[in-house]
Formats: C-alpha cells, sequence, structure tokens
C-alpha cells in the first residue's frame, strides 16, 4: 500500500491498526477533544494523542439517557461511543471548556465511563493578557498532571522535539492546502479531508513520512479533479469525509476550509525557541479562534475571507450541528457579511451523524446552481 | 338504584380517546375513538360506544373515572386521576408481576416502575419531542403512503434496516423521503423505523433503570415490530399483552374511582 492509500483509508476508533500496534507495544493513549488542548505535551510524555471522532455513529440510544435531544448529537455521538466501549483503549482524556456540550459531557463521562485518568483544561472565553497567563498555568498544570499519572517527567527538550514534530505536520498540512489552490485540484475534498484528520489518529512521526510521501505521490500523478465551482466549508466540527462526498457528487469540489479539524488546528506555528512551555500556550491561545472565543468576531470574519479569496472559492458552505450555538450565531452574521464581500454563502443545519441526505442535497444543488462557473 | 358493579373509565388521550366499563372485575365494555380535533365529541361517543357494548346506561354506572390529557374536557362528574397513577394500576390489575411499564403513546412516551401493590415507585415521561411516538408512526406511515398498520409486516419481512435516527419527528420524515428517492426499499425504512422508536423507548427505560417483568402498553405497540426490536436491544423479553394495549390506562381509572367511593 502507497503512503497515499495509507493516508485515505483513515483508521478511526473501532479498528485502527497504530492504536492497536501502539497499545500491543505497552504504550498508552491519551484522548483529546478539542483543538485548544496542546497534543505536543501528550506526545512529549511518551504517549499517543488521540482527538476523539465518532465517523459512522448511528445512534445515540446509550448517550441519550443522560444527555438529552437538544445536546448537540456530535457531544453526544462521542459519549455513545465512550458508553459502547468503543473508547476503552483511551488511557486518559483530556476535555476542554471549548463548547458547553462538550464540557457537559465530561461530567457524564467522569461518572459513567472507566477512563484512568480525566483532564479538564479551562481556557478563557475571551482573548486577554491575564487569560493567557491563566491558560500558560493550566497546561503546566496539565503537564505536572500527566508527570503525576504517567510517571515520566516532561523536560523542556523532549516538549521542544514534540513541537518540531507538530510544527512539521503543520507545514505539510499547510503545503497539501496550497496545492488544492491551484486551478487543477489534484484530489477531492473529501480525499483531503481524510489524510488531514489520519494525523489525529497515528503517531505523528508515522504521520508526517505519510505525508511527506503521499504529497509526492499527489503531485507526480498528474491528476485532478473536474469540478463546476470551488468551495470552502466551515462551521461546527465536522470530521466525517462523506458530508463532503455528498457535496462533490453534486460537481463542486472542496478545496478549503475554516474547520476545527482542518485549516484552523493546523495553521499557524508554535515557536521552536525559548520557553516551549510559553511558546505551546502562545500558538493554542491566540490561533485562529474558535466561535468560542468572546470579542474575535472580525478574525474570524478575517480569517474566513482570507481562505475563500486565498483558493478561489466560488462559495462558503457553513454547516453547523443542531443546537451548536457558538457556530449557530457566528455563521448567521459570517454570512451576511460575506456575502456583502461579493462571495455566495450557503448555510446548513445537520445532525453530526449522516442523515436526511435528501434535504441536504436539494439545498446544495440549488446552491450550485447559483455559484457554477462552468 | 345505581348499579354499584359497573364502573366507567374514560382516558382522553392526546389523539384517541379511550373508554371502558367494568363489571366485576370484568371489562364488559371498551371503545377507542379517534380525537380528531373534537375532543368533546370524541369522549362523548366513545363513553356511548362503550356503554352500548357493556349494555348499561350511565344511570347504571357507579363510578366514573377520568385520565388523560383531555381529561377536563370530560364533560360528567368524574375522578380525576394522573394518568401515570391510572396506567400502574390498570397494569398491576391485568399483569400483576410487572415492575416497569412503558407506554408509547400518541403524543408521549411514559415509564412507570411500580411495586407489587401496584404503586408508583418512579416515573418519567419523554423530553417535549415527538420523535419516537405514535405522532411519529403516523408522519412516517403517511411519508411512505401506507396506512400505520401495513408498516409491521413489511418490517417484520425486512431483509435490511434502513438508518433512521429520528432525532426529530418533523424532519424525521424528510429522512424517510431522502430514503424513499435513493431507492431504499420501503421494507427495509419500515424497518429502520420501528428500531428508532424501540431505540428512543430504550433510552428511556434506561434513564429509569427499570426491572422485569416489562410491558409495553399503548397504541404504537400494535405495531409488534417495535416490540421486537426493543426486546433486541435491552436484552429482556417483553411481556405478551392479554389486553388491547391502549386499554389499560382507562381501566385504572375505572378501578381508582371504584376503589375511592370504597374509602
Amino acid at each position: 500500500m502507497s503512503a497515499l492509500q495509507e493516508l485515505l483509508a483513515l483508521p478511526d476508533r473501532r479498528d485502527n491498526p497504530y492504536v492497536k500496534e501502539w497499545k500491543d507495544s505497552g504504550r498508552r493513549i491519551v484522548g483529546s477533544a478539542c483543538g485548544y488542548v496542546p497534543e505536543e505535551l501528550i506526545w512529549a510524555s511518551g504517549l499517543l494523542p488521540y482527538r476523539v471522532e465518532c465517523r459512522g455513529c448511528t445512534e445515540t440510544n446509550l448517550a441519550d439517557v443522560y444527555m438529552h435531544r437538544f445536546n448537540c448529537t456530535y457531544a453526544r455521538c462521542i459519549l455513545q461511543a465512550g458508553l459502547s466501549g468503543e473508547y476503552d483503549f483511551l488511557d486518559g482524556f483530556c476535555f476542554l471548556n471549548g463548547c458547553e456540550q462538550i464540557r457537559r459531557m465530561y461530567e457524564i463521562w467522569d461518572k459513567h465511563i472507566n477512563t484512568d485518568y480525566l483532564y479538564m483544561i479551562t481556557v478563557p472565553h475571551s482573548i486577554y493578557e491575564g487569560g493567557f497567563k491563566w491558560y500558560e498555568e493550566e497546561i503546566l498544570n496539565f503537564r505536572e498532571q500527566l508527570r503525576t499519572n504517567f510517571g515520566k517527567r516532561i523536560s523542556d527538550d523532549s516538549v521542544r522535539e514534540a513541537i518540531k514534530v507538530y510544527n512539521e505536520s503543520r507545514r505539510l498540512v499547510e503545503k497539501l492546502y496550497d496545492m488544492r489552490k491551484a486551478e487543477d485540484v489534484p484530489l477531492s475534498g473529501a480525499d483531503a479531508m481524510r489524510i488531514v484528520l489520519s494525523a489525529f489518529h497515528m503517531p505523528r512521526d508515522r504521520y508526517n513520512e505519510l505525508l511527506a510521501e503521499a504529497l509526492g505521490e499527489i503531485e507526480s500523478s498528474g491528476e485532478h479533479v473536474e469540478y463546476s465551482a470551488r468551495l470552502m466549508v466551515g462551521g461546527s466540527a465536522m470530521d466525517d469525509p462523506h458530508l463532503l462526498e455528498i457535496i462533490e457528487d453534486l460537481g463542486g469540489v472542496v478545496v478549503t476550509d475554516s474547520l476545527c479539524y482542518g485549516s484552523r488546528h493546523f495553521l499557524n506555528l508554535v515557536e521552536e525557541n525559548g520557553n516551549p512551555i510559553q511558546a505551546l500556550a502562545k500558538r493554542y491561545y491566540y490561533h485562529n479562534p474558535c466561535p468560542r472565543m468572546l470579542g474575535e468576531y472580525d478574525n474570524r470574519l478575517k480569517f474566513n475571507e482570507e481562505m475563500a479569496r486565498g483558493a478561489d472559492v466560488d462559495g462558503i458552505i457553513l454547516q453547523k450541528i443542531v443546537f451548536c450555538d457558538t457556530h449557530g450565531a457566528d455563521n448567521v452574521m459570517l454570512t451576511e457579511d460575506l456575502e456583502e464581500m461579493g462571495i455566495p454563502v450557503l448555510t446548513l443545519e445537520r445532525e453530526y451523524m449522516l442523515s436526511d441526505i435528501g434535504r441536504f442535497r436539494t439545498r446544495i444543488e440549488a446552491f450550485m446552481e447559483r455559484i457554477a462557473r462552468r | 338504584m345505581k348499579n354499584m358493579q359497573a364502573s366507567l373509565g374514560c382516558d382522553a388521550g392526546a389523539m384517541s380517546t379511550k373508554t371502558v366499563v367494568l363489571m366485576d372485575g370484568t371489562v364488559i365494555g371498551f371503545d377507542i375513538t379517534r380525537n380528531e380535533g373534537r375532543l368533546v365529541q370524541a369522549i362523548e361517543d366513545s363513553t356511548s360506544r362503550a356503554l352500548e357494548m357493556a349494555k348499561v346506561t350511565i344511570e347504571e354506572i357507579g363510578n366514573v373515572g377520568g385520565t388523560g390529557w383531555g381529561e377536563r374536557y370530560i364533560p360528567f362528574p368524574h375522578l380525576s386521576t394522573s394518568a401515570i397513577s391510572a396506567l400502574a394500576r390498570g397494569v398491576n390489575w391485568a399483569h400483576p408481576g410487572v415492575r416497569t411499564v412503558i407506554d408509547l403513546g400518541g403524543l408521549s412516551t411514559t415509564v412507570v416502575v411500580l411495586n407489587e401493590d401496584g404503586r408508583v415507585l418512579e416515573y418519567r415521561t419523554n423530553d417535549r419531542c415527538a420523535a419516537g411516538t405514535g405522532f411519529f408512526i403516523e408522519q412516517a406511515a403517511q411519508a411512505l403512503e401506507l396506512g400505520v398498520e401495513e408498516l409491521c409486516p413489511l418490517a417484520q419481512a425486512a431483509p435490511e434496516r434502513a438508518r433512521i435516527s429520528a432525532q426529530c419527528a418533523v424532519f424525521g420524515e424528510s429522512e424517510i423521503v431522502s430514503h424513499l428517492n435513493e431507492g431504499e426499499a420501503v421494507s427495509s425504512i419500515s424497518s429502520g423505523i420501528a428500531y428508532a422508536i424501540a431505540s428512543g423507548a430504550a433510552t428511556m427505560l434506561n434513564r429509569v433503570g427499570f426491572e422485569p417483568d416489562l410491558l409495553v402498553t399503548g397504541g404504537v405497540v400494535k405495531n409488534s415490530s417495535v416490540v421486537k426490536a426493543l426486546e433486541e436491544i435491552v436484552g429482556v423479553k417483553v411481556e405478551e399483552i392479554r389486553f388491547d394495549p391502549q386499554e389499560l390506562t382507562a381501566v385504572g381509572a375505572a378501578l381508582l374511582a371504584r376503589e375511592k367511593s370504597l374509602e
């Protein structure tokens, strides 16, 4: 299997060969539930960070015992996976108060699922000097907790090493995004997403090797995707390439995104010199902000515009999961302002699990008719 | 003089009204009438049909019990009881061994846990959401252009099961239409609907922490594939109901009215 094929196979929690190999060799795994969790620290502890996903979740009957139907299905699907034992391989799980739904789910997880170590990193909901200090202290605490729980002191040098590994991923992923900016788009958005998501579910050094090789394969293949319109996707947490396939089956090609499982996770490097904890705190606290951050709307608008213009898109699809308050409010404002800038926007509401595809498709079809360039 | 042995119970539900006439511990009259938006009329019709079947006049009734969403619209004197107590009483009378009953009604799902005397130990009703109720089944059948009664045989014969997330009764319908347009077989969609409803019911049961014997009541039970799917999910056999599944709340209301009069 070539490197590209390996990344496209996109392992998930239920049948992940890297997880199996890691565990078989006696090493341990710590999950993370948000893009504000500094994975480098977990890696520097000799642990495998695993950003939780719940692709393929079809029902939430176990989770609904503890959460309501007016909680978002992303949080409920993660809880469902936990309750049904699919995350039993986690030795620890780091939550973050990214949004209220996940923060609440943490308490339920703590009560009903036996993960050895649970963490909650809290990040202030706005960006200011004191908030930065708070977050920096939270990271120091997290480092200390990892040391206590897993018995390995995390030296500054090992954090620096981890930063290098993770920065390497960031550079490679950025290169993948750059390649998709071309007039001839070398691969579908769904495939690009598979490649990007794989980073969260395998050892990062191995991922870097595979991705470097895969980028070469893509470049030399000379293939490109036929399309009638170039699209960007933004909005709520989204880690399911099938959603992009629906869009691309209708003739569009997704060439970029402003997603927390996508560009927002990988853009913004960590400084490699100086105090590594401070460097991590800086990067994660000040990176392209999630709508959880108050007072940062202008930056998010700017980021969305830059990503859209940079990839020469014909339109943006801003999706949100039902009951996602953070993206719900942002999507409405972004739609108004981006439309005013001359960028067509479609807003879509969806459940985390793929359902009701017909309704989805009808709306995307109409949008494609509006923006198609050929 | 009134015949003190005869009691009447009326359960004015969200979608239909159920009336029973009890005599010496036997149901001698029973009727279900769809409300069709005219609740008082439905109550009157249902009552007179049940009396007619029992061959008893209203004057011969000793005690009247009323319950259900529309209880306050019952236009004759009656003892009012909550639907929860009425259900528990009716179930305990019909199936004394049952400790948990889940009622899948027109617009609500109710779980009641009772002790051996029929006393309510714990109960839950659904969120303000119609996903998984009788209303949803009717919507679903309509979307498939089928009668509600046709869903069950189709579901039972289905070789496959379509995925219906049914997070919402309204969008559940468009989910079904999506499946149809994708060319999914009507039978597998029917099976998916039964599973989705059972899955919601299982969640309610797990929320309460139920114990067997388990009984399922309410109009939705008439689709036995829902009961089958529920057994599959919770891993517990559901008791075979000995009465019409929509009857027992009205029976309970009649019994409670009679017992009150004897105090």
